[in-house]
């Protein structure tokens, strides 16, 4: 138990800096939320360069963005320490409520993309490793680099060419929430779903790949084998889950990373997720809901982390012992 | 076959082509379609979410927000895209009072809003009351042409737009469904506008309500059941996909998710070649795309400059390979076929020479930074500028950025000398070029020139169609005879849709009037 504990302490130093970082860099950038409210200006709209600049004070200051920042941030924080996280004044609505309509449809794209790319990665990397320098194996890695190579966009474009407008057997954009109609929720996150998951596959296969020739060479494979135990079984009771540590803390990185970094993704599918709001956001120097979103991605970081931990103890039960032994 | 006979059946193969398309369209509008069918669900995709339905609240007239909204409000009048004539909707009546400072609109009976209310006056007079005693009067005084003083309710069913000048061009602005014209009821107004949630819903008069709106994703609409023109309404629902990518609409379109978009002129160019896929190109209600000046510092202030800019350019040839739109440049703030065309208006031609004589002539060297919009499209053709006038000696930097509302908030501020514009609403002449006066509050080419005061003098004081055409054009051809802009293409309308979408209006504005059409699957 304390061993958690120390793992949540530790999400108190990364909650300020990651939120402070964002709230600091948004104040960089030029303009702010009250460009985005007056929005676009037509030439002919008779708005005089004096009237748009009135306006705009006025508007900051309703927002109170004539604050100093550090004022700003430490409101934000109180609010937040309440509960309270704010509206956002482009989105008219409350953050927690856009935040909490987002990320369930970002998780459920992740989840789906993990599983199609351990799916793929899995087989194929125990296959190479047990290949290992065999022309399948290096056939197997060409394609995989391949497949690194292209970029996350020409495959959207490449996967919803083929499966959408040429085949027309998947949608090609859109998104149903799950309540509403489950298979038609899947049909849409299919094409999304595939073009992240294979991206992930090369680098889930290389990791399981490096890390289970290793295992195989250890004395104790060797020892199975000696006493005669299938090939089949020394692969899946003594090699494979030794060799999942590295892939394990991919996975949580890979998970972490995507939490945010799913945006193109989002964009060419019309997917409403996170890293669509975040997106938003940015553009429209949105800091209330920025703040809101980068909040919520440091706590599922953290947590994704925290079961990444966990589960470690789970493939390697020294991992545990040992830190709870550093801990009490 | 003697050569008679070949010769006669080449004529009858003509004769009964043109019948045939007489019968059944010529393919470039759907005017000709059978008889309306009810019901099927028309499938939009649009660039960005609404933000919201409060004009206080999202007081921007943003194209995406203006695609849902039309279906939801109705103007009071409407124009015939072919005949340019008055279509009475929900106003049956416009009188021009006091030469055209007072407009009396006579309201259609018996209209309804969709949650079951009679429209009247009063809904006006709280609706305009609202928007004008907000901190936005100036932005929707603004779009409504030459300036609105107020609004009265002198019975039930009669509204009078007050003006403090003439507005001539009031019943064409009546026809443009933006923001200012979004009107609710008096009473839902007073019962909602407290409430957080006045801003996630709404009611119009319009032949659609909103059903569901699931943030940044979809916006589906269905039929108002009290709309007042039943024979119009013709598809149950309207759903709004948000897809955020031109590419993703375009492929949603052809994959059969999509019906019918809005698409820019390079999607345009590539939709054409899928023959699952009709386009119609219309004319925009928007003015030129292309560079403003400063006219009021150095070296733009002296016209040899401004001419020589734009004879060193050869825009029919560069418009041509960089949209693939073939056509004559532009000179006037009309495009061809808009009910305010100037057919004759002259501009510059391109010739490199005269460009050289006039510079030498100036004697100074021509240096300048023009300032564009972040986007690729408009950047080459920038950089094509760039090289045209660098073979006449003049040194043009582009400078891209900076990006969103703080371009149009640098315009605004006159930050700029040199810059990639755009040149707004072109609905009725009272509203086009105004801007160029010496005393606009908005005039950010700086120009303060006698012709141009007086032109706009003219145009304001013209009444009938026929002098309001003639001051209009006037007023063109001085701007383009004193080269105050360099225009680059006139602005179009690109629709794609499927062949099942019937109806499709080739709308004046930049709105297609798509809760007009049907679908015949």
């Amino acid at each position: 138990m304390t061993y958690f504990k120390y793992r949540i302490l530790r999400l108190i130093p990364v909650f300020f800096l990651v939120t402070f970082a964002s709230f600091a860099l948004l104040n960089i950038l030029p303009g702010d939320v009250a460009d985005a409210i007056l929005g676009g200006t037509d030439v002919e709209s008779g708005d005089s360069p004096e009237g748009i600049l009135e306006a705009r004070l006025e508007i900051r200051k309703e927002l109170g963005l004539d604050q100093p920042i550090v004022v700003r941030y430490f409101a934000w924080l109180a609010n937040v320490m309440r509960g309270d996280f704010g509206e956002s004044p482009i989105q008219i609505a409350p953050v927690w409520e856009l935040v909490v309509e987002r990320l369930p449809v970002t998780l459920e794209l992740l989840i789906l993309s993990i599983l199609i790319a351990l799916t793929i990665a899995i087989p194929a990397g125990i296959y190479s490793a047990v290949n290992a320098d065999k022309i399948s194996d290096r056939l197997i890695g060409t394609i995989a680099f391949g497949i690194v190579a292209m970029p996350p966009f020409l495959m959207a474009i490449l996967f919803v060419f083929i499966f959408a407008v040429t085949l027309q057997f998947l949608p090609a954009s859109g998104y149903i929430p799950i309540e509403e109609n489950l298979f038609e929720n899947l049909r849409h996150y299919i094409l999304p779903a595939a073009t992240i998951g294979l991206l992930e596959v090369p680098i889930f296969l290389r990791v399981l790949r490096v890390d289970l020739i290793a295992t195989l060479q250890e004395d104790y494979i060797a020892l199975a084998k000696a006493k005669g135990l299938s090939r089949t079984y020394i692969l899946f009771n003594h090699a494979l889950r030794p060799s999942s540590f590295t892939l394990v803390t991919v996975l949580g990185l890979q998970f972490g990373f995507l939490i945010s970094g799913t945006v193109i993704i989002e964009e060419m599918f019309g997917l409403p997720g996170m890293g669509k709001l975040i997106l938003e956001a940015i553009d429209a120097r949105d800091a209330m809901l920025l703040q809101g979103a980068v909040t919520m991605i440091a706590l599922a970081y953290v947590l994704i982390n925290l079961i990444v931990d966990i589960l470690y103890g789970y493939i390697d039960p020294r991992v545990g012992q040992s830190e709870r032994g550093r801990h009490g | 076959m003697n050569m008679i006979q070949v010769k006669a059946f080449k004529k009858l193969g003509f004769v009964l082509t043109v019948i045939a398309s007489l019968f059944f369209g010529t393919g470039v509008y759907n005017s000709l379609d059978a008889a309306p069918k009810k019901g099927g669900i028309l499938k939009i995709s649009i660039l960005n979410d609404i933000g919201g339905f409060d004009s206080l609240k999202v007081p921007i007239n943003g194209r995406q927000r203006v695609f849902v909204m039309q279906a939801i409000h109705e103007t009071l009048f409407d124009m015939d895209p072919n005949t340019f004539e008055f279509v009475p909707r929900t106003g049956v009546k416009a009188e021009a009072l006091e030469d055209a400072k007072r407009w009396r609109i006579t309201l259609r009976k018996g209209v309804k809003y969709s949650n079951g209310e009679e429209m009247t006056s009063t809904d006006y007079k709280a609706h305009f009351d609202r928007l004008l005693g907000s901190k936005f009067r100036g932005r929707f005084v603004g779009s409504l042409g030459p300036k609105l003083n107020r609004v009265e309710a002198p019975s039930k069913y009669v509204v009078d737009f007050v003006f403090s000048e003439p507005s001539p061009g009031w019943k064409t602005i009546m026809t443009l469904n933006n923001l200012v014209w979004w009107v609710r009821p008096k009473s839902y107004l007073d019962a909602n506008k407290g409430k957080k949630s006045f801003n996630q819903n709404t009611v119009g008069v319009g032949p659609y309500k909103l059903k569901k709106w699931r943030r940044g994703s979809l916006i589906e609409l269905e039929k108002n059941p009290h709309y007042w023109d039943k024979a119009n309404q013709h598809v149950d629902e309207i759903h709004f996909k948000i897809l955020k990518t031109q590419i993703s609409r375009l492929q949603a379109l052809q994959a059969g998710q999509a019906d019918f978009l809005w698409i820019p002129p390079m999607l345009a160019v590539k939709a054409k070649k899928d023959k699952r896929i009709k386009l119609m190109e219309a004319v925009q209600w928007y003015g030129g795309l292309g560079i403003a000046l400063n006219t009021s510092i150095e070296p733009f202030n002296d016209i040899r400059v401004r001419k020589a800019l734009i004879h060193a350019l050869d825009r029919k040839k560069l418009s041509g390979i960089l949209t693939r739109v073939y056509g004559e440049a532009p000179n006037s703030l009309y495009a061809p076929g808009h009910p305010w065309e100037c057919k004759n208006i002259k501009g510059y031609e391109y010739n490199p020479g005269k460009a050289k004589a006039l510079l030498k002539d100036y004697g100074k060297p021509v240096k300048f930074v023009l300032n564009m919009v972040p986007l690729r499209s408009l950047t080459r053709v920038a950089e094509a500028y760039q090289s045209y006038w660098k073979e006449v000696g003049v040194e043009a930097t582009i400078k891209p950025g900076p990006r969103g509302p703080q371009w149009r908030r640098a315009i605004m501020a006159k930050k700029f000398d040199v810059w990639w514009e755009n040149y707004g609403n072109n609905a009725d002449p009272s509203v086009v070029g105004m801007i160029f006066h010496s005393k606009h509050k908005a005039n950010r080419y700086r120009i303060k020139d006698g012709a141009i005061d007086a032109a706009i003098t003219k145009v304001k004081a013209a009444r009938g169609k026929e002098a309001r055409l003639k001051a209009s054009c006037d007023f063109q051809q001085i701007l383009a005879k004193q080269a105050r802009f360099i225009l680059w293409k006139q602005a179009k309308i690109n629709l794609a849709f499927r062949h099942h979408v019937k109806n499709v209006i080739p709308s004046n504005t930049i709105f297609p009037k798509y809760q007009r059409v049907w679908l015949d699957k």
